[in-house]
């Protein structure tokens, strides 16, 4: 049938044919992925369960920022967008159920997206930059204007809970699980859709998109919305796990860091792994820049002014790294090992 | 015949230069009309302000007896108008993946895109034309780093995903080896005695346009000099001068 494809894997139908999984070792691996996920509770002291949880959330915002990015719409307003998620959730979860907050949440997080994408419409890629900062300076200075009154700014979530049953911290981390494994699934399958092909010849030809039938305002519009909607949804699931938030959690900093670490360093194009690992590079960063600033603070006082300066230089150096060695990203490097074992034993 | 698609007095300048003088022009419904004229005469102007790329000074676009001139591009390919560029636009993905993005134009509620069953139906589409365009071969293949003859074959493909009424063709046989552009000539011969398609042929090959155009229109800076059958065309001194210079 075809000619570019590995030996060894055969399709009957189109629908097999755009399966995520094409071989028994992948889903043996995303079995063995699955189990340890699900034992981790059981396995590790619940810092670490809370780690995988930021690793998910961050996870959820990357892959719609990916989508977008993917799509030549750059947007450095994505940390406020979780903080319009984050804050949409503080102020309802006391009247509705998780299960509808964090959809809302979402939602929300799209309509902000999409109002400020619009501009995209008319300015070109560069500019986008520019007015996505503004959008970012915009909604933190809203958000900060709806809690003056609220010492801190720090509006308390209420924990998530079905009728009296408030959920512990399996549970919690098991929701969490589930959420980002349907966000994962659905926006891989949007990249295999008519819809996902679109987007991507709608960023690189955008123009001739348009004469073949692509009508830029609604795919720029749905590129906004889907990735305001999952943002929206990280910081729902943010505001419930940390059960307060305040406009500082959400900096234009970690707009670019999503962008910069999340997206680039992760891979570009890459939608679930690509973004998955970018989380990870963020939060092991992070973890890694406070526990090196906790450990030399008694002996250089100095370092606890600059921990800041420290993540940031290690970002640089990563994004450097990743630049030059493997500029596509981690999730290039996930995929020679998944060619490897597709190939196995016959790999050279 | 009916007319289908009509242009009217279009005045199309760039800044000093006039690419288009007011030009008029009728295509009929099932017909092959051959655009021809030197580099530089404003065919492909022309066929840029009938998709709705280029946005004329002045003049009209009548496509099935409705104005279009203000419909924004993506809407006139809804309605049934296809475009295929002299250079092909091919973007990154597999020559499949090239093909399936004609299909937002015939769906266009995107949630309904969003669903496997529009990814099969695209898919099946899809398949479908490439077989008719005869590129099984090359169906996962990088459509990037394909050669013009297949890229073309490519872009025709995506154009007929939705089933357009008029195809609109900006020399498509050239940088084709011979046999690539009698394949070519055959497809458009299909398209347009099979499917019914009516379609405006921008061609440099005049002994391709003697052999499948039932009309020809000569343009030559930004108007036209000239109307017939092939064999009338050729042998008009207006169009002899046109083309050899004096
Ligand atoms: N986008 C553009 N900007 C400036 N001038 C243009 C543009 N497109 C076409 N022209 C000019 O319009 C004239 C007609 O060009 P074109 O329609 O491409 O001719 P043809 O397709 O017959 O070779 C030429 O003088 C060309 O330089
Ligand atoms: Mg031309």
């Amino acid at each position: 049938m075809s000619e570019s494809r590995p030996c060894g894997v055969i399709k009957e139908s189109y629908e097999k044919d755009m399966a995520f999984f094409e071989k028994p070792f992948h889903y043996f691996a995303i079995g063995i992925l699955t189990a340890i996920l699900l034992l981790v509770p059981y396995m590790l002291p619940e810092f670490y369960v809370n780690i995988l949880m930021l690793i998910a959330i961050f996870g959820i915002a990357i892959m719609g920022l990916n989508l977008l990015t993917n799509a030549y719409l750059f947007s450095v307003m994505h940390a406020a967008l979780m903080g319009v998620g984050a804050f949409t959730t503080a102020f309802i979860s006391q009247q509705v159920p998780f299960y509808i907050a964090i959809p809302i949440s979402g939602i929300m997080a799209a309509l902000v997206s999409v109002f400020f994408g619009l501009p995209s419409l008319r300015i070109k890629v560069f500019y986008l930059l520019f007015s996505t900062t503004a959008a970012q300076f915009i909604i933190e200075w809203i958000l900060n204007w709806l809690t003056r009154d609220i010492p801190g700014s720090a509006v308390y979530t209420s924990p998530i809970a079905i009728a009296n049953h408030q959920f512990t911290m399996p549970e919690k981390y098991y929701l969490y699980l589930t959420i980002t494994a349907i966000l994962a699934y659905l926006i891989a399958h949007i990249n295999r859709t008519p819809l996902g092909k679109a987007m991507v010849m709608m960023a690189e030809k955008d123009y001739a998109a348009q004469v073949q039938g692509v009508n830029l305002l609604k795919f720029k519009t749905l590129a906004f919305a889907i990735s305001g909607f999952y943002a929206g949804v990280a910081g729902s699931l943010w505001s419930y796990l940390l059960g307060l938030v305040t406009p500082e959690h959400f900096p234009f900093l970690m707009s670019w860091e999503l962008l910069g670490v999340g997206v680039i360093v992760g891979g570009l194009g890459s939608y679930v792994w690509g973004s998955i690992l970018g989380s990870i590079m963020i939060i092991v960063v992070t973890q890694l820049t406070t526990i090196i600033v906790s450990a030399l603070a008694p002996h250089l006082p100095w370092l606890g002014a600059s921990a800041f300066g420290l993540r940031a230089l290690m970002y640089g150096v990563i994004i450097a790294l990743i630049l030059i060695l493997e500029p596509r990203g981690l999730a290039s490097l996930l995929r020679k090992v998944k060619r490897y074992f597709d190939l196995w034993p016959f790999s050279y | 015949m009916k007319t289908i698609l009509e242009v009217k007095d279009v005045y199309l300048y760039f800044g000093g230069v006039t690419a288009l003088n007011g030009v008029n022009l009728k295509l009929k419904e099932g017909e092959i009309l051959a655009l021809v004229g030197p580099n530089g005469s404003g065919k492909t102007s022309l066929l840029n302000c009938i998709c709705g790329f280029y946005k004329p000074q002045k003049g009209r676009i009548i496509y099935k007896d409705r104005d279009i001139t203000k419909l924004p591009p993506h809407a006139r390919a809804e309605i049934g108008i296809g475009r295929v560029f002299q250079t092909p636009y091919i973007f990154h993905g597999s020559v499949i993946d090239n093909i399936m993005v004609g299909y937002v134009t015939k769906q266009k509620n995107p949630f309904k895109l969003m669903r496997m069953k529009s990814a099969v139906e695209a898919r099946e589409m899809a398949e479908r034309l490439i077989e008719f365009v005869e590129l099984e071969m090359y169906r996962k293949s990088e459509a990037l780093g394909l050669p013009m003859g297949i890229r073309k074959r490519i872009e025709l493909a995506r154009v007929l995903m939705w089933n357009p009424d008029v195809l609109l063709l900006d020399e498509p046989t050239s940088g084709l080896s011979i046999d690539e552009k009698r394949d070519m000539a055959r497809y458009i011969l299909e398209l347009n005695e099979v499917h019914e398609k009516s379609i405006l042929l921008v061609e440099h090959d005049l002994s391709l346009v003697h052999d499948i155009a039932e009309r020809v229109i000569v343009m030559d800076a930004g108007v036209e000099i000239a109307e017939g059958s092939p064999q009338e065309v050729v042998k008009n001194p207006e169009v002899i001068k046109a083309y050899l210079g004096e």
